[in-house]
């Protein structure tokens, strides 16, 4: 086993931890999922593969928690511990996958209430910007902002008049 | 007959709806989060008014240019643009990386024809024959195959074994969500009707491949120096030699089959017949370190399983008038329309109609061909659209595509929740493609599991030769592939 | 005081209505399918749709919203917009059979029923040919010689369960029953020998029929269709062994009564062409099949009556 292996111990606690906790929450609903027992019913009911699933991924995540503990203690042998870092420091330095997932999550949220073509073009301009470094902001707003409109109405039309797809029309009523 | 089913293809009307529908299907194909069966869903309203030959016609070329246009935005901008091209990836994307986009799409396009090719002959010559095959696979039979299938995800895994086995049953959980196979008993739905439905692959292929695409670029925005990717895409051709193309011959043949043999059992689909033939070819290689560097063998083992599916699907959905996956399920709808029951006497009734759909899946293939060969200098300039600006569209194509899925809202919020998982996943260097195999087996596992256990009293598992001999070779792949896995291991290890 | 308000109320709510009713209908007319492009429901929705569209002169738009056997759709437009705009396609054994089986706690009371505008062909119980039994009750007879031998495969939850439920509860039968998944699965199974009797729709089985390689039973409908007719029925046999698939068309609770019957106006002006006649014929063995309001809601409700009857015995928790 490589060092370098080693030092990733984090990568294997952390989500053993969150797994774990998962498949037992995930098992501890499945007592709630009704069973059928009348004409043609199977043996094996519906309650079985998830508990076959749920008992694989308790085991599997408690198997990666193990290997986890044991690369710590390999580390902490040699001294080798890597020096830890403040969550949000790393937060900070992810900013834009940060804002990028609050902006698609308010981008969905919205959608229903206040329409596609709102919230797409608002959307796309956010993300691209996003996804452009500040320095950079000003030479890129225009386009932006005109790839953002055409975005929003070019897809509107050809997806919810010209194919029928339900996209909310939101309090953009356009007669439709 | 065979001529009164050709000419009534050749018509001017009929070849125009028919490359209309082949370029409408490598469109949809090509966009991430839009998928052939969506295409032939929306379009086949489109056919009701149409005579029986011209909207088969359509239905055929947007299924074959669907499934063929994945491999676009597979190996441009590493988002399979349908299920079938996810395996697509795996060798498209470090091509292009590479700076050979135009070879990769070039092998893609031709051997996306071959396999169509094959597919479409064996349909032709063998159908018969293996209905009466197909027909064998009953609970017992799927069942094995289902295990057969999933053990495929040991070689997928990659070094870290436990992690790839963990995204495998992760997928599998998932699928679980729903209403239960066999008794439609919700589970896990938290009373929430929309959850009734279970999540959709696209929709969770969507947080898998594009929101984590988005994520990863939104990762390097201030490292970025250059915006514009200025690709040096040198075209000539199809981007490879002859002696290339022979070379591939063997692999194209036998992932051919595997996709043959993948579509003519109804439910398993082309999702897996790609990731299946890709592994199958990575583990018979004499150079199976060099799969996942961008080499043309995993392209060509992908891209001509999925075609080949096509021609396999079409054997079952004719002969016997079972549909294996929901895109034939919507063809099935589009020949009953036209008053084409399929079934053992199509070929006495309606004989017409069989070949003439036999012809024009073949104008479709090479329609596609040309078209994609042709189209290959624009596809390749999408390199050139800055990502800042390139992917917000696509993630706004995914929401769409994910709405127009099943014309629900709510799976556009568990787009979001995939994406996130998604990105938590590649964090915790977790892979991501077992965990499609696992979502997309698990239910076929579950069903005939239960199945079985209603059997067995009954007809006990010696009495299915099919069953026992996939069995024996799931244990066998399961202890090659670990072994394969623990010697990729020490490798990189005595590499580092 | 309030009785003045209440009579305002009513005034208001007449003329509302009327007005709505006066100028109806003024622009797109969204009809949800609840069941996927391809299938009868859609077909038969989408042809439907073809014919008001020249009758009402605006544009009738159709959108499948699927699963759960059309419940989701129901559950979403049920409460939906009461413009009288906005419409749901279905078919009756989806809307009873799924409150029948507890899939969903509402039934066609939950929404304002327009018109019945169709027939299935149906479902006919079918052998392979080379099994020694000619009619149902040979059948049933059989299973109870030799109880748990007959396979007959069903799938849980839809119609072709209380069909099995009522042969084994009611007509006494004693077959083996085999979870056998959707129609195509079924058929599957029969040809693959894993399965002796189940219950297809006539669509799939003919050519299987035609060729002599399964033999058809009976039908469930209540009576053959108008251009398969002579075949026996299952309820000759077993007077509660009925199901008859019509299609539906329903307005979310609260639509104006007015709106209803123009719409249902509209249905009846279509399904009496001739051309639909030719539809109808071509796609569904059958003679057009309507009714005004008061008719659709009989119909829905002699099926619905029929099918909570049958709730004791479908054993449901």
């Amino acid at each position: 086993m490589s060092m370098k292996k080693d030092k990733q111990y984090k990568l294997d606690i952390i989500p053993g931890i969150v797994l774990a906790a998962f498949s037992i929450f995930y098992m501890l609903q499945i007592p709630k999922v009704r069973v059928f027992k009348s004409l043609g019913a199977t043996p094996l009911t519906n309650h079985f593969v998830p508990y076959l699933w749920g008992g694989c991924m308790l085991a599997l995540s408690l198997w990666l928690v193990i290997r986890g503990v044991m690369k710590y203690n390999r580390l902490k042998k040699q001294n080798a511990l890597p020096p830890s870092e403040s969550f949000f420091a790393v937060l900070w330095d992810k900013r834009e996958v940060v804002f990028s997932f609050i902006a698609l999550a308010l981008y969905v949220g919205f959608m229903e209430s206040i329409g596609f073509v709102i919230t797409t073009c608002i959307y796309t301009f956010v993300q691209i910007l996003i996804l452009t470094p500040r320095e950079r902001w000003a030479k890129n707003f225009l386009p932006a902002l005109i790839i953002a409109l055409v975005t929003g109405f070019l897809l509107f039309y050809v997806f919810k008049v010209m194919l029928n797809v339900l996209l909310p029309v939101g309090i953009y009523g356009m007669g439709l | 007959m065979i001529l009164e089913g050709i000419l009534a293809v050749c018509q001017p009307l009929t070849i125009l709806w028919i490359a209309i529908g082949v370029v409408v299907g490598i469109i949809f194909g090509a966009i991430p989060g839009l998928t052939a069966t969506m295409a032939i869903v929306m379009f086949l309203p489109v056919t009701y008014s149409m005579s029986a030959s011209q909207g088969i016609a359509m239905l055929m070329a947007l299924y074959i240019g669907g499934i063929s246009g994945g491999l676009i935005s597979a190996i441009l901008l590493n988002i399979p643009g349908t299920p079938s091209s996810v395996a697509t990836c795996f060798d498209g994307k470090p091509m292009a990386n590479k700076g050979q986009a135009g070879r990769a799409l070039g092998t893609g396009v031709v051997f996306s024809f071959v396999g169509t090719l094959i597919g479409i002959g064996i349909l032709m010559v063998l159908a018969p024959v293996l209905c009466a095959f197909a027909l064998k696979f009953q609970a017992y039979e799927y069942c094995a195959l289902a295990l057969f299938s999933l053990s495929m995800v040991v070689a997928l895994t990659g070094t870290d074994m436990p992690k790839g086995l963990i995204s495998a049953v992760l997928g599998a959980l998932l699928a679980t969500v729903g209403l239960a196979p066999i008794d439609s008993r919700p589970r896990f739905t938290f009373d929430m009707y929309q959850l009734n439905n279970g999540f959709a692959l696209v929709v969770l292929l969507i947080g898998l491949f594009a929101i984590s695409e988005v994520m990863s670029f939104a990762e390097s925005v201030r490292k970025k120096e250059d915006f514009s990717i200025e690709q040096n895409v040198k075209m000539k051709g199809a981007g490879f030699s002859l002696a290339e193309f022979i070379m591939q011959i063997p692999n194209a043949i036998v992932s051919a089959l595997i996709g043959v043999g993948i579509g003519i059992l109804p439910g398993i689909g082309g999702g897996v017949s790609c990731m299946i033939s890709y592994t199958v070819s990575k583990n018979t290689s004499k150079h199976r370190e060099l799969y996942g560097t961008g080499i043309m063998d995993g392209i060509v083992a992908s891209e001509t399983a999925n075609n080949a599916t096509i021609g396999g699907a079409v054997i079952p959905l004719l002969s016997l008038g079972i549909p294996g996956d929901p895109a034939t399920a919507m063809l099935l709808g589009g020949l009953m329309i036209h008053n084409v029951a399929p079934g053992p006497l199509i070929y006495e009734k309606n004989g017409a109609v069989v070949y003439a759909i036999f012809t024009a899946m073949l104008i479709a293939a090479v329609m596609m061909l040309l078209f994609m060969l042709w189209g290959m200098r624009f596809f390749v300039s999408v390199l050139k659209v800055p990502k800042n600006y390139l992917l917000p569209i696509v993630m706004v194509l995914c929401g769409i595509g994910a709405i127009g899925n099943a014309n629900q809202i709510f799976d556009t919020y568990v787009m979001v929740g995939f994406g996130l998982m998604a990105f938590l996943m590649i964090k915790a260097k977790i892979p991501t493609v077992p965990m499609i195999l696992g979502f997309i087996l698990g239910p076929t596992f579950e069903q005939n599991l239960r199945r079985v256990s209603q059997l067995a009293s009954s007809d006990p598992f010696w009495n299915h030769p099919i069953f026992c001999v996939l069995i024996v070779a799931t244990v066998l792949v399961v202890i090659f592939s670990v072994r394969a896995n623990l010697k990729d291991a020490a490798r990189e290890d005595s590499n580092e | 005081m309030s009785k003045k308000i209440f009579c305002a109320l009513v005034l208001v709510l007449a003329l509302v209505s009327g007005c709505f009713a006066a100028d109806w209908p003024a622009k797109t007319i969204n009809i949800y399918v609840t069941h996927a492009a391809g299938g009868d429901t859609d077909y038969m929705a989408r042809q439907l749709g073809a014919q008001l569209e020249k009758i009402l002169g605006v544009s009738v738009v159709l959108s499948n919203v699927t699963g759960s056997n059309g419940a989701t759709c129901m559950q979403q437009y049920r409460n939906g917009a009461k413009d009288g705009y906005t419409f749901i396609a279905t078919n009756t054994a989806a809307l009873n059979g799924n409150e029948a089986t507890g899939m969903v706690d509402f039934g066609y009371n939950a929404f304002e029923p327009v018109a019945v505008y169709g027939i299935q062909s149906g479902e006919n119980i079918v052998v392979p040919a080379s099994s020694p039994y000619k009619t149902l009750k040979d059948l049933i007879d059989a299973s109870k010689e030799k109880p748990g031998q007959i396979r007959l495969g069903i799938s849980m939850g839809g119609g072709v369960y209380i069909m099995a439920c009522v042969l084994q509860n009611i007509g006494k039968a004693q077959f083996n029953i085999i979870e056998a998944g959707d129609a195509a699965n079924r058929l599957t199974a029969l040809l693959g020998n894993a399965i002796d009797a189940t219950s297809i729709p006539y669509s799939s089985a003919a050519d299987y029929i035609e060729k002599g390689q399964l033999r058809s039973l009976c039908t469930v409908l209540s009576k053959s269709p108008t251009l398969l007719p002579g075949q026996p029925a299952a309820s000759e046999v077993i007077p509660e062994l009925k199901l008859d698939t019509e299609y539906a068309l329903l307005a979310p609770k609260g639509t104006p009564a007015e709106i209803v019957k123009a719409m249902n106006d509209a249905v009846m002006k279509a399904c009496a062409t001739a051309e639909w006649k030719k539809i109808v014929n071509d796609f569904s063995w059958q003679d057009p099949f309507y009714f005004d309001v008061e008719g659709s809601i009989a119909n829905l409700k002699a099926q619905r009556d029929l099918f909570m009857s049958l709730v004791p015995i479908l054993e449901i928790q």
